[in-house]
């Protein structure tokens, strides 16, 4: 397998009513490393084992929610490529100039139908993991890996009414694959979308909502079931609300605990997880099996997980 | 409030984010007085603000306070489940 094109998600940016709160869950609760602050307080993180200056920019507002998904391209010729690509499908893309994002090459933007602000980028400061790329050593200084022990940001799920149209656009434009697919048992509608442009069970999912541009969780993921138990024994010990876990999602196999940041915004730590190829046929699940295909342990549906979202 | 009661395992108002930022615990304080934390303003205009409508996990209470269960007004299961209820919530920490 050679994978080029899109690659993962890149950053993610999220608003938060107050700054200082959440620098506290990000930086102190849940480990993340932070790499930078603007003159208006946003703020950068990066996973201990991301490479890149930050996944996640945290700003400042009277609601929170998500401000833009921007997913990292191989190279600056994918992103005229694709470029050329989202406009022949009739889509309005507009440039951001390198630097507009801190530490960023230029990037392009587009609305999904299902709301949200996409962008696409393929250049950003590399600040390493914190070992060499010579003789790297297999884990980095000890102030590395710490709060939940996170190793890097995952995916997202992404709440909004066209989905269909929303995952058209990562597969046909992108070249992503459906993984799973949550359908209504009679109608056949599709509820949820799960696409993966990697070996990964998801890299981006859609859950049909009456409102567009809803924000549902963004993921990290974990070295080990034990830590995903680590990460739920801290948000007990700090009072961090919970929303459903630990346990373990039917869609993806992945093992997860979800969470609330001081701002509602939902976030998810989990581990494993099948590995997902381009010839792996896509798994459906109806709602006569929701219980299972949400939470596979106790095979019961959570309203707030269905209805909760920034 | 909304802390208060879930830790009586009572459950007459929706629990969400528990942070002020979705929006499913909406009440109206019809009487009693309370201090306000943060709410999300996508959520809670300063016109529902002002007219008592807010959300339970950003309340306060410093009297006892008799309020009516909202719910968010898009998601229909929970406000099918919210729609007719109301409780009582003696004062307590928040």
């Amino acid at each position: 397998m050679t994978m080029r094109g899109v690659l993962r998600v890149g950053d993610v940016g999220l608003r938060v009513l107050d700054l200082e709160e959440s620098r506290k869950h990000y930086g102190d609760r849940m480990g993340l490393i932070e790499t930078g602050r603007d003159e208006d307080g946003a703020t950068y993180y990066k996973c201990w084992d991301e490479h890149d200056a930050y996944s996640l920019v945290l700003r400042q507002a009277d609601r929170p929610g998500m401000d833009w998904v921007a997913f990292k391209v191989y190279d600056d010729a994918t992103l005229t490529e694709l470029e050329g690509k989202l406009g022949a499908r009739g889509l309005e893309v507009t440039s951001i100039p390198a630097g507009v994002h801190a530490r960023s090459g230029r990037r392009i933007q587009f609305a999904l139908p299902s709301g949200h602000t996409l962008q696409l980028f393929a250049d950003k400061e590399q600040v390493g993991n914190g070992m060499p790329t010579r003789n790297p050593g297999v884990i980095p200084d000890e102030d590395h890996i710490r709060g939940m022990r996170i190793i890097r940001m995952d995916h997202i799920l992404l709440g909004g009414e066209d989905i269909d149209g929303a995952a058209d656009i990562f597969h046909d434009v992108f070249d992503f694959n459906i993984s799973e697919r949550l359908i209504d048992a009679e109608s056949e509608m599709n509820l949820a979308i799960f696409l993966s442009g990697s070996t990964k069970p998801h890299d981006i999912a859609f859950v049909r909502q009456p409102n567009s541009d809803r924000f549902h969780h963004v993921s990290f993921l974990l070295e080990s079931y034990q830590d995903v138990y680590h990460a739920a024994d801290l948000l007990g010990k700090y009072r961090i609300p919970v929303d459903v876990g630990p346990t373990r999602h039917g869609v993806t196999r992945g093992a997860t605990v979800y969470f609330f940041d001081p701002s509602g915004n939902r976030n998810e730590v989990f581990t494993g997880g099948y590995v997902h190829y381009p010839d792996t046929p896509t798994l459906v699940w109806d709602t006569s099996e929701l219980g299972q295909a949400t939470f596979a342990q106790d095979n019961t549906p959570r309203e707030s997980f269905l209805n909760v979202l920034t | 409030m909304l802390r208060e009661m879930v830790a009586r395992g009572i459950f007459c108002i929706p629990v969400g984010c528990r942070s002020g930022g979705c929006g499913v615990c909406r009440i109206r304080v019809n009487t009693g007085t309370y201090e306000l934390g943060r709410m999300s303003r996508a959520e809670i205009s300063p016109e529902d603000e002002a007219a008592g409508v807010l959300l339970a996990c950003q309340v306060r209470p410093t009297s006892d306070l008799e309020v009516t269960v909202l719910g968010k007004p898009f998601t229909a299961t929970a406000t099918a489940v919210a729609a007719t209820k109301s409780c009582t919530h003696q004062g307590e920490e928040p």
